[in-house]
């Protein structure tokens, strides 16, 4: 007879015996490349990337020669994000669910590293710096999670010098930078000259159809910060920006202050009637406080010292379109072919647009072009299929013909697709009608004061994608 | 210099280097050393000499020194050891780069040893001064919990990085977040990263300043938070948004990943919620200027936003233009954005970039456009005939892809707008001759079948399809197939009629591809025995087609969006299909409940996007597969007769039209948890309370002490229980039935019955819909009836319902309504309208929902009424008491639906009852019942006034009195379909539930989604009956065995049989994966159990547990332990980690054996009728269950996933189910009233209380309602009276 006290039912655990699934949520391993596909740098950083992953990308993608078509390829559950430049591969490899798009962030963030420690990423200099780079990644990417990658203050401790004989201040200094809030500035710089440059640069995308309809355009501009302030200065800038202009004539009536350009001779020509435009997306700089400008549309910030891109924004309402290409293709027959391209400048007179290309794509059969341009050079190149037109400058509200007799060899195996004519140019001004209205710098410990700083401001206008079908 | 330079004595010189007096040199040589191991070369035998050099100040050197340590150390890890001390000294370094870097380091070095050695410094530097030397430590937990989870937590680790979230540092807390997240990822069982709002305070201000990496590690993780309620999940959202103004696409991605998912808890039409609904447009569309791959992971991403919320991005169509420069993946996605985004009123601009796109180089990409020109034609009806002109103006370029291409969508076409374009049949027929690619002949035959009334020479093309018949592709054959019969139905002529007998002679005779060979076997059939059966099965008309391609599932879309970013994002795939490892946490959108009640219609419209209601129609391939479904299902092997096989097939039709949704089950299935909340919620209407409106009887007589109490004698009437009342607020439904079928209602099914719930009449029913694209719109109307019934309130279905869904409705309905007679009288005509169509069904009202509470009478009034009607209305029956009920039972049976007892008397022997019934309209049924002893009949006399429904109120006794459902109030049976494979030998859930499998004698194995009675697929490759299947815990593969004595390893997906094992000698009677799906143990009637591993390619055991004297009938499997039972009466523990087998002698023959969930008993069948419960650990016998049969057959058994109560089926066709702990039966349900043919197979859901029968070739589904009320029972434990089969403990060897 046997009794039971202790019911052990009632109260129960799951066990959970097999909890082999590691999951290793970072980059793996970064591996680069040259062209043949000999490995320059493999730095591993977890245990589940072995050696056959830098293997297995070289035979499944830069050996297969474009069978895989796209930037993350899956070879045997593992994932490998690349990108190339010029004729090295960068690749990153992940066994996990991990963010795609930080892992090609970083490895463009990577790219822009490398570049402003020794310029052209080419294998030769990736070879004599592959020390240099084993440091670096050593530094930005621990465990596999991305780290502080900011060039600036990268250079303050990589330096590629051996060991400085750094005081214990700058330690400190070196790691505050690096970890602290305001990671990309360091304390103590002092000049003797305040002075900043403002660049707005915009590139202007188009799409046009053959008919002149616009299919698509937008400007992508950048206003990109060249500091040379003391302290730590905290500054304000001002835009033209729809809303906050809207703000501002409401709350206030003292918003008269305007840019506070001391070489006067660059305020926007073209766009001297509207006051305020549309901004469909603005991007900035880490040093800008977000949630200020969230709430208060101000865009406040410390700034890191020499160059940086303060914001990128984008409109794709009312923009001046600099230029205007009009083509005219003929097919005469299989053999010929007559192209005729209009140029129309569309900004003030007074303004002259420079570096101006127009790239005229041909059929791949041609065998002779005679060229006829009113302006400026043309020329046919055989090795890219098209005819390059240039012309150094071009003042507002003109006009230049180019004409163009192209003979044909006979050839029926393909199409010919018709790629669109695209356009180079740069012109003084904004095309999307950006203004800077002002930008105030406020130190409090070193006492210079706004006025004392010297700013400059020089807006560009640039082609981006800027194409005509044909 | 960089590459060495592959001398002999390389090794040699830099040795000599290494140990060099000079710095530089030194410093040189480490370089080469490097070098060379970055190549691959093996550098290891330099270890000590390089380690040497660890002792520097030098950085670089040292630098590059731990490199080579962290690439070698696993290899030496001897070697390794020395480097210790270097790493304790340096992180005691005043210089906090050289702390930091050695902390880095040491994380990385993955060797056992060592790691002990690390805490001590590890500590000392999650506590450092300097926030940058904090930061590397907080990363380094990370990495030593990869090596040794347990030290972690031993030492405590994981409570220091907790403490580091508050750290004054973001940069610290950033690192930590990361750190945590990933470690909770790996053992997602221990709360280590439990998120709540103070620490999501906490990680959002960090937020504002920590670098651009830090931002993603945060947002990342608060993506897996729960906010509380709504308002929090706005405050989140508040501070998240700025985020979107990041330069880096990875915040920005992260963030909207968060606010997509809050989103979801936040009222979709509130001013909030639109308002970040516009601020997500512009950052999106600004990804599309970056790099070309973030381009391209901003694409995918938005492809599954634009699914989820077309709204979001709908004016934004132009920034998808495909640009000349793109690559082609952006192209690629660009396009199927655009397809997306198309509408009336963008299409005119859309059409106009797709053609141009029709003239680009890229291969794929034409398609792709051309592709894309249907669509929009298929999408856009105003635009339509544009798009099929541009097609033609295509077809006329004869380049041969897009003409192939072109044919296929023109098809869709045809099929979408019917009799509207078959002007352009000609201009298709000029380009026969160029079509090689099989979709592209497969389509052209279609079309030239379904049109050959119109196509004169149809016969000619055709037979020149023919004579090529045996090299095509089989997607052709099978098109060619039908087209010929289609001609022939179509053009009963000669040529056709001589295609029709080649085709099929062919067909049947010399090919061997079973879907092909058993298609022509059907159509012969058809045509010989019925030709007008076959036209009208051939010709039928078709489902119409959905005009959305690859719409993600709704809950596959929701798993992805919150993978927003990820890779799972770019590849449109849940994580656990391309990442190793089990555990993973399934992440799904946040589901909207339990908040913000206050409107009920706009709840039930947010919880589905709102997207879809526009969202419209058609699958790329389903026009040419259509065809092979009108036809083909899968086919048994053997066909019986023409009959059967119809009908069949006709089952399988609905389903397996769309093979794109297929593939989505099947994927989903690989999950673990589809049922997801946020997409597919089923709410039902909720019930009003409002009462039958009753008057009181109009009895007027005075009661108190009077005659008839002498005359019925004692009063026991209110024997059963004082306090309760008589009528009960719940009567028995009988099971759904089918109303409409999918075939009657273009797709839609519709099953119901009516119940009475709370004094209320409702209408319970079940929307299925079968056909390919989302249902909306319903409506529903009762025609005029016999007893007035009316609905309450509007129907509210969840709308739409997408194809395969299933929605409950619950419709309340009174009887207000007029009144019109309706033929049988309990009638009632039903009129269900959606967006396609307006169908009208009847459906039978069993009479006793029309029972109303109030229904008694006192005895004089009964008396009175009794004499008052005529003697020819009574009406007489005998009611058969086959439950063997007692008069108590009776009684209250009959109490619970609503008939009222007014007297109870004994004449004689006899029992008689005296009973009352008042129906909804007033009208009072009395009956008179007689009992007596031994007899099994009950004598049954009726008298009412309306005598038509005497009838009515027969049939209900019957069923009430046949039902035995009351009895338990326990299972109640949720559904019932036949699965058509014969007599189902096994039923089994998979691992979530979600999913079951069947096997039957029919030697198919089924899977189903047992929620809408859906077959998923049919696995076949036994040659006998299947005896057992299993699927794999990853729900990747199956493992089956049979009669036949095989053991087949199934891939799910394909269908594909992976291995075949045979080498049992005996019917293997049971199969078992174990946890990791890497083994499978099969127990077979030969004695044996075996075990294979399906990794390996030997097709031999690696195993074989030989132990048993008899049949071994069933295993079951915890941890590292395999209990089987044998038929030798004992049950053999097999301890895999000791070697060690346990037996333990039971006394009986042994049929099942099941493991209780806290896996410290086992509860094992017996052939003498009783289940026997034992303690695992020491073989005590716990506990006994009885009162069911089982002597013949393996009756199987489960316990519930608490572990309270104990379910088998039984021989008589029962299930039974115990309490554990009192050993009494709490519930016993027949599965049918007339049938006890033995249930032998029962699986119960490992989430919910839901059990899975099979009685016959049936399944059933039983879900476990309300809690019973045990009376009395819990409180004494029957120990001391239970006679105990004294079990041997004998251990291994013994015997």
């Amino acid at each position: 007879m046997q009794q039971f006290v202790v019911f052990p039912l009632l109260t129960h655990s799951h066990h959970f015996n097999q909890i082999k699934g590691k999951e290793k949520k970072m980059i793996g391993g970064v591996f680069i490349y040259n062209h043949k596909g000999e490995v320059l740098i493999s730095r591993v950083y977890r245990d589940d990337i072995g050696r056959n992953a830098v293997d297995a990308f070289r035979v499944n993608v830069i050996h297969a020669r474009q069978q895989s078509r796209f930037p993350v390829v899956n070879i045997a559950r593992t994932s490998f994000f690349y990108t190339k430049r010029s004729n090295i591969w960068l690749c990153a490899v992940a066994k996990q669910n991990i963010n795609a798009a930080m892992v090609f962030e970083f490895l463009n963030k990577m790219i822009d590293v490398m570049q402003s420690y020794f310029g052209k990423i080419s294998e030769e200099n990736v070879k004599n710096n592959f020390v240099l780079i084993y440091e670096l990644l050593d530094e930005i990417l621990d465990f596999g999670y991305p780290q502080n990658s900011d060039t600036g203050v990268l250079k303050s401790f990589i330096t590629q010098q051996g060991v400085r004989p750094v005081t214990r201040e700058e330690q400190t200094n070196v790691t505050s930078a690096v970890t602290g809030q305001i990671g990309w500035r360091r304390e103590g710089i002092k000049y003797r000259r305040n002075e900043l440059f403002l660049d707005v640069i915009e590139s202007v995308n188009l799409l046009m159809s053959q008919q002149g309809q616009v299919l698509s355009t937008h400007v992508a501009g950048r206003v990109v910060m060249k500091s040379y302030l003391s302290g730590m200065p905290e500054c304000k800038f001002g835009i033209n920006d729809k809303i906050t202009v809207e703000n501002r004539t409401k709350t206030t009536t003292d918003s008269t202050n305007s840019t506070t350009n001391p070489n006067n001779g660059s305020t926007n020509p073209a766009t001297t009637t509207k006051t305020a435009i549309a901004i469909d997306d603005c991007q900035f700089h880490q040093c800008v406080k977000l949630s200020k400008f969230e709430s208060e549309h101000s865009i406040s910030f410390i700034p890191p010292d020499g160059e940086f891109e303060l914001m990128r924004y984008r409109t794709t309402k009312d923009i001046s379109l600099p230029f205007r290409v009009i083509p005219l293709v003929r097919e005469i027959g299989r053999t010929k072919m007559e192209v005729k391209v209009v140029v129309k400048s569309n900004f003030k007179p007074t303004l002259i647009g420079q570096k101006i290309e127009i790239r005229i794509p041909i059929p791949p059969n041609t065998c002779d072009v005679q060229l006829l341009c009113m302006k400026g050079k043309a020329k046919h190149k055989a090795s890219d299929n098209a005819i390059v037109w240039k012309m150094k400058r071009m003042g507002g509200m003109k006009e230049s013909q180019l004409s163009a007799e192209i003979e044909l060899t006979p050839n029926d195996k393909k199409k010919w697709n018709r790629p669109p004519i695209s356009m180079n140019f740069e012109v003084p001004f904004a095309p999307s009608g950006f203004k800077v209205r002002y930008l105030k710098v406020f130190e409090h410990k070193l006492n210079y004061s706004d006025s004392e700083t010297i700013k400059w401001v020089r807006y560009i206008g640039k082609s981006g994608l800027y194409e005509t079908r044909s | 210099m960089y590459e060495g330079e592959g001398k002999k004595g390389e090794i040699y010189e830099l040795k000599a280097e290494l140990n060099s007096d000079k710095r530089d040199r030194k410093k040189e040589a480490v370089k080469k050393v490097i070098a060379s191991m970055t190549v691959g070369k093996d550098v290891s035998q330099l270890f000590p000499d390089v380690v040497n050099c660890m002792q520097t100040d030098n950085l670089e050197l040292k630098k590059l020194v731990y490199l080579y340590l962290m690439n070698y150390a696993k290899t030496q890890p001897e070697m390794a050891i020395l480097a210790v001390n270097t790493f304790a000294k340096d992180c005691n370094d005043p210089n906090p780069l050289i702390r930091a870097l050695a902390v880095r380091t040491m994380g990385c070095i993955r060797v056992d040893k060592i790691t002990e050695h690390l805490c001590e410094p590890l500590r000392k530097c999650l506590k450092d001064e300097d926030p940058y030397v904090r930061k590397t430590a907080a990363v380094c937990v990370a990495k030593l919990y990869d090596i040794n989870q347990q030290l972690v937590d031993d030492q405590g680790f994981l409570d220091m990085l907790r403490d580091l979230l508050s750290d004054s540092n973001p940069m610290v807390v950033a690192n930590a977040v990361a750190a945590l997240s990933e470690i909770s990822e790996q053992s997602p069982q221990i709360k280590i990263f439990d998120l709540n709002g103070p620490t999501v305070n906490k990680l959002l201000t960090a937020l504002n300043e920590c670098t651009e990496w830090g931002q993603v590690f945060i947002l990342d993780a608060i993506a897996n938070y729960a906010p509380r309620d709504d308002k929090e999940a706005q405050s989140i959202c508040e501070r998240i948004t700025p985020r979107l103004a990041h330069a880096n696409s990875a915040v920005v991605l992260s963030a909207v990943k968060v606010l997509m998912k809050f989103l979801e808890l936040i009222d979709q039409n509130s001013e909030f919620a639109q308002n970040l609904f516009r601020k997500l447009a512009p950052p999106l569309v600004t990804l599309l200027s970056t790099e070309p791959e973030i381009q391209y992971v901003a694409l995918r991403n938005i492809n599954l936003i634009v699914q989820k919320r077309s709204d979001i991005l709908k004016n934004e169509m132009k920034v998808f233009f495909v640009k000349y420069n793109d690559p082609i993946y952006v192209k690629l996605e660009k396009l199927d954005i655009m397809i997306r985004l198309t509408n009336a009123t963008n299409i005119a601009q859309v059409l106009a970039e797709l053609k141009e796109y029709a003239t680009e180089v890229d291969v794929d990409f034409v398609r792709k456009a051309v592709r894309a020109i249907g669509r929009c034609a298929i999408k856009v009806e105003q635009a339509a005939e544009r798009c099929v002109s541009t097609l033609i103006d295509l077809i006329q370029t004869k380049v041969n892809y897009v003409v192939q291409e072109a044919i296929i969508v023109i098809k869709d076409i045809f099929r979408k707008y019917p009799n509207k374009y078959e002007s352009i049949i000609a201009t298709l027929c000029e380009n026969l001759d160029s079509l090689d690619e099989p979709e592209a002949r497969a389509s052209m035959i279609w079309i030239v079948g379904e049109y050959a009334e119109r196509i004169d020479n149809a016969d000619e093309l055709l037979e020149g399809f023919l004579d090529g018949f045996k090299d095509e592709n089989n997607q052709v054959q099978l098109q060619l197939l039908t087209a010929i019969v289609k001609l022939f139905l179509k053009k009963p002529t000669e040529t056709p009629q001589e295609l029709v007998t080649r085709v099929l002679t062919v067909v049947t005779q010399e090919t061997d591809n079973p879907d092909l060979r058993d298609r022509g076997y059907i159509y012969w059939r058809l045509l010989s025995t019925d030709p007008k059966a076959a036209k009208e099965v051939i010709l039928a008309e078709k489902p119409l087609i959905s005009e959305e391609t690859d719409l993600l599932e709704p809950t596959l879309l929701g798993e992805l969006i919150c993978h927003i970013g990820t890779l799972a994002s770019v590849y449109h795939k849940p994580p656990n299909t391309f990442v190793e490892g089990r555990f993973m946490t399934k992440k799904n959108l946040p589901l909207r409940s339990g908040f913000s009640n206050n409107d009920g219609e706009s709840m039930g419209n947010g919880a589905v996007p709102s997207n879809y209601q526009e969202s419209v129609v058609i699958s790329s391939n389903v026009g040419s597969l259509i065809d092979d479904f009108d036809i083909l299902g899968p086919m048994p092997n053997a066909p019986t007769t023409t009959t059967d096989m119809l009908y069949g097939q006709s089952q399988q039709r609905a389903p397996s039209a769309i093979p794109n949704l297929l593939d989505d089950e099947l994927s989903s299935i690989l999950g673990t948890d589809i049922n997801m909340g946020g997409v597919q919620t089923t709410p039902t209407t909720t019930m009003t309370n409002t009462s039958a409106p009753a008057s009181r009887p109009t009895t007027t007589a005075t009661s108190g002490g009077n005659l008839l109490d002498d005359l019925f004698g004692d009063l026991n009437l209110s024997s059963g229980a004082p306090g309760i009342s008589f009528s009960s607020a719940n009567t028995f439904a009988l099971p759904k039935e089918i109303w409409l079928s999918a075939q009657k209602g273009k797709g839609m099914e519709i099953s119901g019955t009516f119940a009475r719930r709370n004094n209320q009449i409702v209408m319970e029913m079940d929307f299925i819909n079968k056909a390919l694209q989302p249902i909306s719109d319903f409506a529903l109307q009762i025609n005029r009836n016999s007893f007035g019934l009316i609905p309450t309130q509007p129907l509210h279905v969840t709308s739409p319902l997408f194809p395969n869904q299933t929605v409950s409705a619950t419709l309340a309905l009174n009887t207000t309504g007029s009144i019109a007679k309706s033929d049988p009288l309990t009638n009632l005509q039903i009129a269900v309208k959606n967006n396609i169509d307006v169908f009208y069904f009847n459906a039978i009202v069993p009479i006793h929902v029309f029972f109303v509470s109030d229904g008694e009478m006192d005895k004089m009034t009964f008396l009175q009424t009794w004499q008052d009607i005529p003697e020819s209305n009574e009406v007489k029956h005998q009611l058969q008491n086959s439950n063997n009920l007692s008069i108590d039972d009776l009684q209250n049976k009959l109490r619970l639906n609503n008939v009222h007892t007014i007297t109870r008397t004994t004449i004689e022997q006899n029992e008689m009852l005296y009973q009352t019934i008042k129906l909804t309209n007033g009208i009072f049924v009395l009956i008179e019942l007689k009992t007596s002893p031994g007899n099994r009949t009950i004598a049954f006399s009726l008298k009412t006034r309306v005598p038509e429904i005497a009838n009515l109120i027969v049939q209900s006794y019957e069923l009430i009195l046949s039902n035995l459902f009351f009895r338990s109030g326990l299972m109640q049976l949720e559904r019932k379909f036949p699965a058509a494979q014969g007599a189902i030998r096994c039923v089994r859930y998979n691992i979530d539930g979600n999913y079951c499998l069947t096997s039957g004698s029919d030697r198919t194995i089924k899977l189903w989604k047992p929620d809408s009675n859906l077959t998923i697929k049919t696995y076949t490759g036994h040659s006998q009956e299947v005896l057992d299947v299993h699927s794999s815990y990853d729900n990747s593969r199956i493992c089956s065995g049979g009669g036949d004595k095989r053991v087949l390893y199934i891939d799910v997906m394909s269908g594909k049989i992976v291995k075949k094992y045979q080498a049992h000698a005996g019917r293997v009677q049971a199969v078992r994966f174990n946890e990791e799906g890497t083994l499978i143990f099969s127990a077979s009637i030969d004695g044996t159990v075996k075990i294979w591993d399906v990794k390996s390619r030997e097709y031999d055991p690696i195993q074989v547990l030989d132990d048993a004297k008899d049949s071994v009938t069933s295993i079951s499997l915890s941890g590292h332990e395999i209990l089987t039972t044998s038929l030798d009466q004992r049950v053999r523990t097999y301890d895999i980690r000791f070697g060690k087998l346990t037996e333990d002698f039971i006394g009986h023959n042994l049929t099942y054996i099941n493991i209780s969930h806290d896996q410290q008993c086992f509860l094992v069948g017996t052939l003498s009728s009783q289940l026997m419960l034992f303690d695992k650990i020491n073989g005590k016998l716990l506990q006994t269950f009885v009162d069911y049969t089982n002597n013949t057959y393996m009756i199987e058994n489960a316990l519930s996933n608490d572990d309270q109560f104990i379910y088998s089926g039984s021989e008589d066709g029962r299930l039974i189910c115990w309490n554990l702990l009192t050993a009494k039966q709490v519930c016993a349900v027949e599965h049918e009233a007339n049938n006890r043919k033995s249930v032998n197979t029962l699986s119960h859901h490992p989430k919910e209380d839901k059990l899975l029968t099979a009685q016959e070739g049936n399944i059933y589904i039983w879900s476990k309602t309300d809690k019973v009320e045990e009376k009395e029972e819990i409180k004494k434990p029957i120990v001391t009276e239970k006679k105990f089969v004294a079990p041997k403990f004998v251990s291994a060897g013994f015997e």
